[in-house]
């Protein structure tokens, strides 16, 4: 490895372009809080691809841990996609779609006063609607007059876990015939912000805070390398560092709602970076809501209470708990459907 | 409770991954115990397994934890601790036939626990069995061993000391005269001289030997004439044959035997012919007179044979607590030998020793150890081997296996293993024995007083047992040092009072 030295050389220098943080870093120690209601959801999908069909598994969960101890909802799903395109960007939304629809079970049902989202919810906001070009503004208007209120509908009233959308193939190939496909795909786009406007609603908006282990957020140092990854190598102890103003979904970050525009523009986020134990992992906060520093430490401190090795053991826990791995998959599709497709790989 | 929730409650778990006709793994809901007997439905059958071995642990509280205060929070955010427990099954057969099936069972088939009704038909008594005790985590289910296996196939009990080897051997004898047996005890530490058995007397045997039944290599050990001294036994030899010659023309009588096989060897000095070995004649001399001097004791020509001594009903026990060990080993030796050859002319000839005998033979590895030989060691091992056809059983005891002979510890067909703790005992034990799989063995540190593996031709499938406490009245066991001091030192008070107060009243108001 010839290069070895270059390539080290140039990860110091990246650290060596930010040596002081200023004021940036607030050092703070973080006391133990009460013990919250505190929920946790993740998700997971895994998929094979067979030359004809695509069989995926989802699985979400959310686990809401009181003094009591912890009640978990699950669910999932196993189906079969055709391979149009676009098939990896729907299982995202699936997922998404049946995450959010847990975590709305969960805010119902179990009345947790603090609800931790693994990854960004600015993000999920923003997420892009890769397939547009697709589809004729005529198309679109359609599919929103038509199929819009019911999905809502059903987003609001249903506690069932699933994707609405896929019930409505049938009438979609009445209405659009071979472009179903890209419409379906659509109407989950839809159906994922429906959802997603839901669980940020003034109802649930104030229980919600997201966390991601990672980021590549460059808006507070305006440097080269994640502020993330800034943070973790210049600062050791508990503390917080948040972005100076309020972010919202602006038209830089998000050119386009094709619906609940007012909505998401509204959203106001306070976005912070902490660490809940010296020489622990910084995390990302997402907030959507405003609020001051002291709130921040208050949140920190439940966090805290809840926090193992630095990171909420909640969200971990979650995360352990959906994996789905590649022998699982296996098993379900050779020995529970009983499906010996090819899947075109094995000459190799 | 109603029969669909009876049934819940039976069930233990499921069997997952791939499994053999002889084990399978299984998680389960519940806390199984290592050595319960469980049983599998698949296929049209009902087999029969014993759990041997588990493993406990929880998908929260994972060995990466390195901060004790996290653990404290994960207890307190799970409430319940969500744990896992997985094992392995050893398949023991069907439950009618004890038959290994050819099919191993499916995954997903259901473990449920066996009833005591299917134990009790396995481990039950079929009219020629001693009950041991009871299956340790079936405490409803009697275990009983095979008598008769016993005797043909010879038995091992093994354990440390204290982990209740004699409680095992009392309850196995007392058993054993229930049906009117005979057993012969080597009593090496004096346990059982006082025992109490309920089904059958204690008949002491003197350890007199007739030096009349003495073989010349008895005699020649019991003289420390080493191996090497080939020159001391061939004058031995030749003043043993001489003396025994003339007594049996009657021209001495037999308390003359030694005093003349003296004068003998005295002779021998006087002639020329052996003067070049003069100093081996004299070494011989010394050892008659060491033997008379330390070992006369044991010696008796008015002594029966010791073959007319043995009672049938009754536990006969020598008690070797007095001598040392070179001397035991002659006595043992001397009795196996006469013990198999008057066996042997019953069976062949109607005469000799009319009732089958277990021997049980305490501390074994002293009388045959494996890394020297002794006279027992050779006839343990020719019993061992031949016993079987003429009805001598071995029951070989033992707290050290490792120095217990593996060519003789492999004879034996039967073991009661109670707690061993060195692994290199429970190796050498494992390598005579192909019944103790890996995972029982793995039991072996943990065995609680009284707890055994049994296994062998003497039970249909191995067990974990927990021992009948002997009923009867047994000496053996740890000394209750404090007791003991404690007594002496109120007597000697006692005493002081007592003193005190006899020159209190002859002194008077003097």
């Amino acid at each position: 490895m010839q290069k070895r030295d270059v390539l080290l050389r140039r990860i110091e220098e990246f650290a060596e372009r930010i040596d002081s943080l200023d004021d940036t870093w607030r050092p703070v120690h973080i006391p133990n809080g009460k013990f919250p209601a505190m929920g946790a959801e993740d998700g997971s999908y895994n998929a094979i691809e067979y030359r004809s069909a695509l069989l995926y598994g989802i699985c979400a969960e959310v686990i809401v841990s009181d003094e009591g101890g912890l009640q978990i909802l699950r669910s999932g799903d196993v189906d079969i996609l055709y391979p149009y395109r676009y098939v990896r960007d729907r299982l995202r939304i699936y997922m998404s779609i049946f995450e959010l629809k847990t975590t709305l079970r969960a805010l119902k049902r179990l009345s947790p006063s603090i609800l931790l989202i693994d990854g960004s919810i600015i993000s999920a906001i923003i997420r892009p609607l890769p397939f547009k070009e697709n589809l004729t503004p005529d198309m679109r208007a359609l599919v929103e007059k038509k199929y819009l209120s019911r999905i809502v509908r059903s987003v609001k009233s249903s506690e069932e876990v699933n994707v609405f959308s896929k019930e409505l193939l049938d009438e979609l190939r009445e209405d659009f015939g071979r472009m179903r496909g890209e419409i379906i795909a659509y109407l989950e786009f839809l159906e994922n912000l429906a959802v997603l406007r839901e669980v940020l609603s003034d109802k649930y908006r104030d229980k919600i805070v997201s966390i991601s282990k990672t980021s590549r957020s460059t808006e507070m140092f305006n440097c080269n390398i994640p502020d993330i990854a800034i943070l973790e190598k210049l600062t050791r102890e508990e503390g917080y560092a948040r972005i100076p103003y309020i972010v919202k979904i602006t038209k830089e970050r998000k050119r386009y709602f094709p619906v609940f525009s007012e909505f998401f523009r509204s959203l106001e986020f306070t976005v912070f970076y902490a660490r809940l134990k010296e020489r622990g992992q910084v995390l990302k906060f997402e907030v959507p809501r405003v609020i001051d520093d002291d709130e921040i430490v208050e949140l920190l401190s439940y966090l805290k209470t809840v926090s193992v090795d630095g990171y909420p053991y909640l969200l971990k826990r979650a995360h352990r708990d959906v994996i789905i791995s590649n022998e699982v998959m296996e098993h379900i599709a050779k020995h529970i459907i009983g499906i010996h497709e090819r899947k075109g790989r094995e000459i190799l | 409770m109603n029969r669909q929730e009876d049934r819940n409650s039976a069930i233990i778990g499921s069997c997952i991954g791939e499994a053999t006709p002889e084990r399978v793994t299984f998680i389960s809901k519940g806390v199984p115990k290592v050595g319960e007997y469980v049983v599998l439905e698949y296929d049209g059958r009902k087999v029969l397994g014993m759990i041997e071995a588990l493993v406990r642990g929880s998908v929260s509280i994972t060995e990466d934890i390195l901060d004790p205060s996290d653990v404290e929070r994960i207890k307190r955010i799970e409430g319940d601790i969500d744990h896992y427990i997985k094992g392995t099954i050893r398949i023991l057969g069907d439950v009618d036939s004890l038959m290994i099936p050819r099919i191993p069972p499916p995954p997903g088939t259901e473990v449920k626990r066996a009833d005591d009704g299917v134990l009790q038909n396995i481990f039950g008594n079929n009219g020629r069995c001693v009950r041991l005790g009871v299956l340790l985590n079936h405490p409803n289910v009697p275990v009983y061993v095979d008598v008769n296996s016993i005797i043909s196939r010879h038995l091992a009990i093994l354990a440390i000391t204290g982990a209740g080897k004699s409680n095992t051997v009392a309850v196995l004898v007392d058993g054993i005269l229930r049906y009117g047996g005979c057993v012969l005890i080597f009593d090496m530490h004096s346990e059982y001289v006082d025992t109490r058995f309920k089904h059958g007397d204690v008949n002491p045997i003197e350890t007199k030997i007739n030096p009349l039944y003495l073989s010349f290599p008895e005699l020649s050990k019991l003289m420390k004439i080493g191996e090497k001294a080939y020159i001391q036994e061939r004058y031995l030899r030749m003043a043993y044959n001489e003396t025994r010659e003339r007594f049996l023309k009657g021209e001495i009588s037999v308390t003359e035997f030694f005093s003349s096989m003296k004068k003998t060897l005295q002779e021998y000095l006087r002639t020329d012919q052996y003067k070049k070995d003069k100093n081996s004649i004299m070494g011989v001399i010394n050892k008659l007179d060491e033997l008379l001097e330390k070992y006369g004791f044991i010696l008796s020509f008015s002594a029966p044979d010791v073959v007319d001594t043995l009672k049938l009903g009754a536990a006969n026990i020598v008690d070797l607590g007095c001598v040392d060990e070179e001397v035991a080993d002659v006595v043992v030796s001397h009795f196996l030998r006469r013990i198999l050859q008057e066996r042997k002319n019953y069976k062949m000839r109607g005469e000799g020793l009319r009732f089958p005998i277990l021997i049980v033979i305490e501390e074994a590895h002293i009388l045959a150890p494996k890394d020297r030989d002794t006279y027992s060691k050779y006839w343990i091992s020719r019993i061992a081997r031949e016993g079987r056809k003429f009805g001598v059983g071995l029951c070989l005891v033992s707290q050290r296996p490792k120095s217990l002979d593996a060519n003789a510890l492999s004879q034996v067909n039967n073991m009661i293993i109670l707690r061993l703790v060195e692994p290199s005992d429970q190796r050498h034990v494992q390598a005579a024995s192909e019944m103790l799989s890996d995972d029982l063995l793995a039991q072996l540190p943990s065995l609680n007083v009284g707890e055994a593996i049994v296994l062998g031709l003497m039970i249909k499938i191995p067990a974990l047992v927990k021992i009948d406490k002997f009923e009867g009245k047994i000496s053996g066991g740890d000394v209750d040092v404090v007791d003991e001091w404690r007594r002496l030192h109120f007597q000697e008070k006692d005493s002081v009072k007592r003193e005190h107060e006899e020159l209190k009243q002859l002194m008077g108001d003097w």
